[in-house]
């Protein structure tokens, strides 16, 4: 559970349940395609995710919490395990940049190289 | 299915050419906008999807269709690779160990192309699957995505912007993107949106899928992707100014860096590396116009040369055929062999019908066996020792065979037919006094040189110039009684003043019976009437000696044993 980090996704539709509690899981449904643009589906597969993790519980239809707001960021360890993304972006999607095999050292020559770069 | 896969290889081998030289102008053109080199690779698209182009005399495709589809059905299988190094290493291979062979009924080259094309729809279905199963993996990933405003979604599941969806693409950003990159990686974003390259990529890749097989292809969609990064990204310098170089360079390193150092994936696929992105960026000048026009007409020009098709055959010398070389060289006799027989052209003509011949222009690339015709036309070189070569025409002159039996094209027949016309009237004129070749006994053995076992003779008092074969035979009177009186008197008389002109064994050219029988114009029935009756009435032909020489008129041959005149050869 202290491992669980959210998503600033999911922070968000964890915010909606702890602004709104106890909701209906109507509502909630509701107000989740108002804020995020979520589908029905969608919903109630998060929603299944965080109660599995134990914040929430989805009782009869009426979604309150486990742990509230406070308590939840109070127990989220120093050394979270970050999420693994799985795999990486197939060749044939347009992307910005992603992800790379980039050592300190790399990062440090790239960031100085723009730092110091004049424009004539 | 394997039309279908040859074309796709001829396709592809042709498309190759243009890649290859794509490479070149690339680094060549490395300083002009990237937005060239997309363009290069338009043409490489054009020529993957394309099978039909327009022709063109500047074309530099060696040949668009190196693989005939009748190669298929070929009895004698031969590529037609429109370069004569290729043609002639690998048809006489082809011939050799893919022909289909009547004995066995095999069929090697078929099943060849058989299992290739198997293998080819394989590895389309495999990648095909990659392809579905990752767009769904991405799929599952954003369908927890937050819309963000239009068609911007920041989604918790993905550590990099991309974008998804053709008809209505989405761009995705990670939800813990830094502010201060967002206007910049959204101005990436939209420069791949208006160049259309969400729909650009997947049809790169589709072809990719397609053209597996050709590795040339690979490096092709690597670079492709490398260009389109790079040309989006001048396209936003561009847009926003040199001002942004900075914030936009910290952008890309932002989200560059690996986000858990365990679990960095290296440099995957179609991935350009940030360093470079990130000089270019800083280095970003607005190019030159020179530059720029010079570059556009290069693009122009490798269009009019790979992208169109030869229109012209491409075209060799017979002397330039790697079999040629032998061929042509100390070449003793030339025979000319056609339906009304054969002649044999004098050597003080051979050399010069020989060097005409060898410049005569053939295609490069062979004839492929559905279009060939019949031989009509046989011209026989002999080196001397009983080894000789032949060289085949067909009726009208319009194809050219050597000994191994691929066929060419000659270019001008008109031209071949006169230097044989001219071979022939040679050979005509060298016998003047038979208007007709002597007939011919149907069903004769043929005559193999070295097949008949020669007595020693006693020679050492003459010296026989042996230009021909016959057997020296005594004339007896069984053959002078073909003669009337007069020409019985006029043989007598020749006799003596040829003994006397040509002290006789020294250096004649043609034995005396062979010299009686063409003077006289002795019919093939009184000849064989005369042998006839000196068989019965002279058992041992005493004097008698056979030896191989060769007739000027290759259409009777005479043998002889020492005790009876025995057989005749067919001489051919």
């Amino acid at each position: 559970m202290s491992d669980y980090q959210l998503g600033a996704v999911e922070a968000k539709f964890a915010d909606i349940i702890w602004d709104n509690e106890p909701i209906s899981s109507a509502e909630l449904v509701r107000k989740s395609a108002q804020v995020l643009s979520w589908k029905k589906s969608t919903t109630y597969t998060v929603l299944k995710r965080l109660c599995d993790k134990g914040i929430f519980q989805n009782q009869k239809g009426v979604v309150t919490s486990r742990l509230s707001k406070q308590e939840f960021y109070a127990l989220q360890s120093e050394n979270f395990v970050k999420e693994n993304f799985n795999g990486s972006l197939p060749a044939f999607l347009a992307a910005f940049s992603t992800r790379q095999n980039l050592t300190d050292q790399d990062v440090a020559l790239l960031r100085r190289m723009v730092e110091e770069y004049e424009e004539e | 299915m394997e039309a279908v896969f040859l074309n796709l290889l001829n396709m592809s081998i042709t498309a190759s050419w243009l890649v290859l030289a794509v490479f070149f102008l690339r680094f060549i053109f490395q300083k002009a906008p990237k937005s060239v080199s997309m363009l290069l690779w338009a043409l490489v698209g054009v020529r993957l999807v394309c099978p039909f182009s327009f022709k063109s005399i500047l074309s530099v495709i060696p040949n668009p269709e190196p693989l005939p589809s009748e190669i298929l059905t070929a009895e004698r299988p031969v590529i037609q690779s429109g370069i004569p190094a290729v043609n002639e290493a690998m048809n006489p291979v082809l011939a050799e160990t893919l022909a289909p062979r009547a004995e066995t009924g095999a069929q090697p080259l078929q099943n060849l192309v058989f299992v290739a094309s198997v293998l080819w729809l394989c590895g389309i279905a495999g990648l095909l699957f990659y392809t579905a199963f990752s767009y769904w993996r991405v799929h599952k990933n954003v369908r927890e995505a937050a819309l963000y405003q239009d068609n911007i979604w920041l989604c918790d599941r993905i550590d990099t912007p991309f974008i998804l969806g053709v008809f209505h693409p989405r761009i995705f950003l990670p939800s813990d993107i830094e502010k201060a990159d967002l206007p910049f990686v959204l101005a990436h974003e939209q420069a791949h949106l208006k160049r259309r390259d969400h729909f650009w990529k997947p049809i790169g890749f589709l072809l990719l899928t397609v053209y597996w097989f050709n590795p040339i292809l690979w490096v092709a969609y690597i670079l492709f992707c490398k260009d389109m990064e790079l040309a989006c990204d001048e396209r936003v310098i561009r847009t926003l100014g040199a001002a942004c170089k900075k914030p936009y360079s910290n952008a890309l390193i932002n989200c560059s860096v690996p986000r858990n150092r365990i679990s960095a994936c290296p440099l995957a696929f179609g991935e350009t590396g940030v360093k470079e992105r990130v000089r270019s960026v800083l280095n970003y000048k607005k190019p030159a116009f020179w530059l720029a026009a010079v570059a556009v007409v290069a693009v122009a020009v490798a269009a009019l040369v790979f992208v169109t098709n030869p229109a012209a055959e491409k075209v060799q010398t017979l002397a330039d055929l790697r079999q040629a070389k032998t061929l042509f060289q100390n070449v003793e006799t030339m025979k000319l062999a056609e339906a009304s027989g054969e002649v044999t052209v004098p050597a003080a003509q051979t050399q010069p019908i020989l060097s005409e011949l060898q410049d005569t222009e053939i295609s490069v690339d062979p004839i492929t066996e559905n279009h060939a015709q019949a031989k009509a036309v046989k011209l026989v070189l002999g080196y001397g020792a009983a080894s000789e070569k032949t060289l085949y025409f067909n009726e009208v002159y319009s194809e050219v065979w050597l000994e191994d039996g691929i066929a060419y094209k000659v270019m001008d027949p008109d031209s071949a037919k006169r230097i044989l016309e001219t071979a022939r009237t040679a050979a005509a004129a060298s016998s003047p006094t038979t208007t007709e070749p002597l007939p011919v006994l149907g069903s004769l053995p043929e005559y193999r040189p070295g097949s008949v076992k020669l007595e020693p003779q006693d020679q050492d008092e003459f010296s026989f110039e042996r230009k021909y074969r016959v057997a020296y035979y005594r004339i007896w009177g069984y053959f002078t009684e073909c003669l009337t009186e007069e020409e019985t008197t006029d043989y007598m008389q020749w006799i003596d003043e040829y003994n006397k002109s040509t002290n006789y064994g020294e250096t004649q050219e043609e034995m005396l019976l062979v010299t009686y029988i063409k003077r006289y114009n002795i019919s093939r029935a009184e000849f064989d009437a005369a042998v006839e009756k000196m068989r019965t009435e002279m058992p041992s032909a005493d004097g008698v000696i056979y030896e191989e020489s060769e007739v000027p008129n290759g259409d009777i041959i005479f043998t002889f044993d020492n005790e009876v005149i025995n057989r005749y050869y067919r001489y051919s």
